[in-house]
C-alpha cells in the first residue's frame, strides 16, 4: 500500500469515527469527574444509528431550507475534514492555501445551521444564531491570525508543509507552535460548544448557544447537525496535535502521539467542564479573544526571532 | 530552547492578568511571575559570583513568590477584600489594549535592536509591554490592593528590562528596587487596615473625597 492510499484510508477512517469518541471521551470523563460511571465512549455512534433510523418531523411553517441547511453544513464540514493533516501528516486534499478553504468551508457549515435556525422563526433559536454569529465574529480573525503566524513562520502555505517544517524552521519554531495550538484549543472549546463558552448539558433555552439552534431539528437532519458539531471539534483537535507534535518523529511514533494527544485534549476538555462554570454571555467575547492575543504574541516572537538569526 | 519557552510563558501571564477578574488569580500570577524571573536570571547570568547569584534567587524566589504572595494573601483574607478586581473597564477591552501593549513592546524591541542584546530581544519587547501593562493595571482597577499588585508587576517588568539591556546584574539597582516594593507591600498592609476601619469598603473612590 502506497504512501497517499494509507493517507486516504486512515484518514477517512478517522473522519468517520473519530468524532464521536473524541465526543464520547469527553462526556465519559466529565462523568468520571462527577462520580458516575459514565456512557461508553461508543454512545454517541449509538445515537447516531438510532436517530438515523427514526423519522423526521418538519413543521408547516418551515421551508425547504431548514430542510436542508443540516446536510449541506454536515457536507461543508466533511470537505474541510478533507483538508485537515490527521496522524500520517498528510491529508486527503493539499494545495497552498486549503487553510483558508477550510476556514470558508467551516463558515458556510456554520452560515447553514444558522439559516437553518431563523428558518424555523423560533426566537429562541434566532438567539442562538445571533450568538453563534457574534463569537464567531471574534473567533475567525483569531484563527486567521494563527494560520498567518504559522505560515511565516514555516515558510509554508499549505496545512501539511506548514506542520512538516514548522518546528524545524528556527529555534523559536517550538514557543510559536506550543501558543498557537493553545490558541487553536481555545478555538476547539467555542467552536465545539464545550464550557466555559457553551454548555452542552443545559436545557434552558436562554443560555444555551448552539443546542439551541438544533432544537427543532429531528431524525436523520439532527444526527447530521450531531455529527457536523462533532466533526468540528474533532478537526480542531487533530490541528492541534500535528501541529503540537515534532514532524521529525518516525510515522508510527507519529501517529501513537497523535492518538495520545487526542485523548488528551479530551481530557483536558471534559477536565475544564467539571471544574469551570459556563462563563456569562457578556464574558464570553473576552475569553474568546484570548485566541487573537496569543496569535499576536506568537507572531511577533517570531517576527523577531527571525530578525535575530 | 527553555529560555525561549520561559519568555513566552511570561508574556502569556501578563495578557492572563488583563483578562482575569480575581485577585487570588493575580497573587498566583505574580508567584508565577518570580518562578520564571527566577530560572532566566539563571539560565541568562554568567555565574560570576556565589553574592550576587544567592542574592537573586532570594529576591526572585524568596520576595517574589513566596513573601509577597503570602502576605497579599494574608491581608486579602485578614481585610475580608471582594474577590473581584474591580476594573473601570470591561476585561474585553483590558485584554485588547494588552495586546496592543505587546504589539508596541515587540516594536520598539525591533526598532531598538542595537541597544539590547542580540539573543535578549524578546527579553526586551515582554518587559517593555509588562511595564505598560503595570501601569494599565494601576490605571484602570479600582481596589488599592491592586493598585500595589501592578507596582510589583512594574518591579517585574523592570527586572525583566535589565536582564535584557544589563551585561550583569546591576546589584544595587535590583537592591533598590527590592526594597523599594517592600516597604510599598507593608505600607499599604497597614494602609489597608486604616482604611477599611474608616470606611469598610476597599475602594480607593472613597479616597477622592478626602478634605483638610
Amino acid at each position: 500500500m502506497s504512501a497517499t492510499t494509507m493517507t486516504l484510508v486512515l484518514n477517512l477512517l478517522l473522519i468517520a469515527l473519530a468524532p464521536f469518541l473524541f465526543t464520547g471521551a469527553v462526556i465519559r470523563v466529565t462523568a468520571v469527574c462527577a462520580g458516575r460511571k459514565g456512557a461508553s465512549v461508543l454512545q454517541p455512534l449509538r445515537d447516531f444509528r438510532k436517530l438515523m433510523r427514526k423519522g423526521m418531523v418538519l413543521s408547516e411553517t418551515s421551508s425547504w431550507i431548514f430542510l436542508t441547511a443540516p446536510p449541506v453544513a454536515l457536507a461543508a464540514s466533511l470537505a474541510a475534514a478533507c483538508l485537515v493533516p490527521m496522524g500520517t501528516k498528510g491529508a486527503i486534499v493539499s494545495f497552498e492555501g486549503d487553510f483558508l478553504l477550510f476556514a470558508y468551508l467551516l463558515g458556510l457549515a456554520k452560515f447553514f445551521s444558522i439559516l437553518g435556525a431563523m428558518d424555523t422563526g423560533s426566537s429562541f433559536e434566532g438567539m442562538g444564531a445571533t450568538r453563534e454569529v457574534s463569537f464567531s465574529t471574534i473567533v475567525e480573525p483569531g484563527f486567521f491570525m494563527v494560520m498567518g503566524t504559522l505560515c511565516y513562520a514555516s515558510g509554508a502555505r499549505s496545512f501539511a508543509e506548514i506542520i512538516a517544517s514548522l518546528q524545524t524552521a528556527s529555534a523559536w519554531g517550538i514557543p510559536v507552535a506550543l501558543i498557537c495550538a493553545s490558541a487553536l484549543f481555545i478555538m476547539l472549546l467555542a467552536e465545539g460548544c464545550r464550557v466555559p463558552v457553551d454548555d452542552p448539558k443545559t436545557h434552558l433555552e436562554l443560555t444555551m448557544i448552539h443546542e439551541v439552534m438544533v432544537l427543532d431539528n429531528s431524525g436523520p437532519n439532527l444526527a447530521f447537525s450531531l455529527y457536523g458539531a462533532f466533526l468540528r471539534s474533532f478537526l480542531l483537535a487533530a490541528l492541534v496535535a500535528v501541529i503540537a507534535l515534532p514532524p521529525q518523529w518516525p510515522q508510527w511514533l507519529f501517529f501513537a502521539g497523535f492518538a495520545a494527544l487526542l485523548l488528551l485534549q479530551a481530557i483536558l476538555v471534559g477536565l475544564v467542564e467539571s471544574v469551570m462554570a459556563r462563563l456569562r454571555m457578556t464574558h464570553v467575547p473576552q475569553f474568546v479573544m484570548i485566541i487573537s492575543s496569543l496569535a499576536v504574541l506568537a507572531f511577533f516572537v517570531i517576527v523577531l526571532g527571525v530578525k535575530l538569526s | 530552547m527553555m529560555m525561549e519557552l520561559l519568555i513566552v510563558f511570561f508574556g502569556i501571564t501578563i495578557m492572563y492578568m488583563a483578562v482575569t477578574s480575581r485577585l487570588e488569580a493575580y497573587i498566583k500570577i505574580l508567584a508565577v511571575q518570580g518562578v520564571i524571573l527566577c530560572l532566566l536570571a539563571l539560565c541568562s547570568i554568567p555565574a560570576s559570583s556565589w553574592l550576587i547569584l544567592s542574592f537573586l534567587v532570594l529576591e526572585t524566589l524568596g520576595l517574589k513568590s513566596i513573601f509577597l504572595p503570602w502576605y497579599l494573601r494574608k491581608l486579602v483574607l485578614e481585610n475580608e477584600i471582594g474577590r473581584e478586581t474591580e476594573p473601570y473597564i470591561p476585561n474585553f477591552y483590558s485584554l485588547l489594549i494588552v495586546t496592543l501593549f505587546m504589539a508596541f513592546g515587540f516594536l520598539l524591541s525591533y526598532w531598538a535592536y542595537k541597544a539590547v542584546h542580540a539573543e535578549r530581544l524578546i527579553h526586551f519587547a515582554v518587559s517593555i509591554a509588562t511595564v505598560l501593562t503595570a501601569l494599565f493595571i494601576i490605571m484602570t482597577r479600582k481596589k488599592l490592593l491592586t493598585h500595589i499588585m501592578g507596582y510589583i508587576l512594574l518591579e517585574n517588568g523592570i527586572f525583566l528590562l535589565s536582564l535584557s539591556v544589563a551585561y550583569e546584574m546591576p546589584l544595587v539597582v535590583n537592591m533598590g528596587m527590592a526594597l523599594d516594593v517592600f516597604m510599598c507591600v507593608f505600607l499599604v498592609g497597614v494602609f489597608v487596615k486604616k482604611i477599611r476601619d474608616t470606611f469598610d469598603k476597599q475602594e480607593i473612590d472613597n479616597l477622592s473625597d478626602l478634605k483638610d
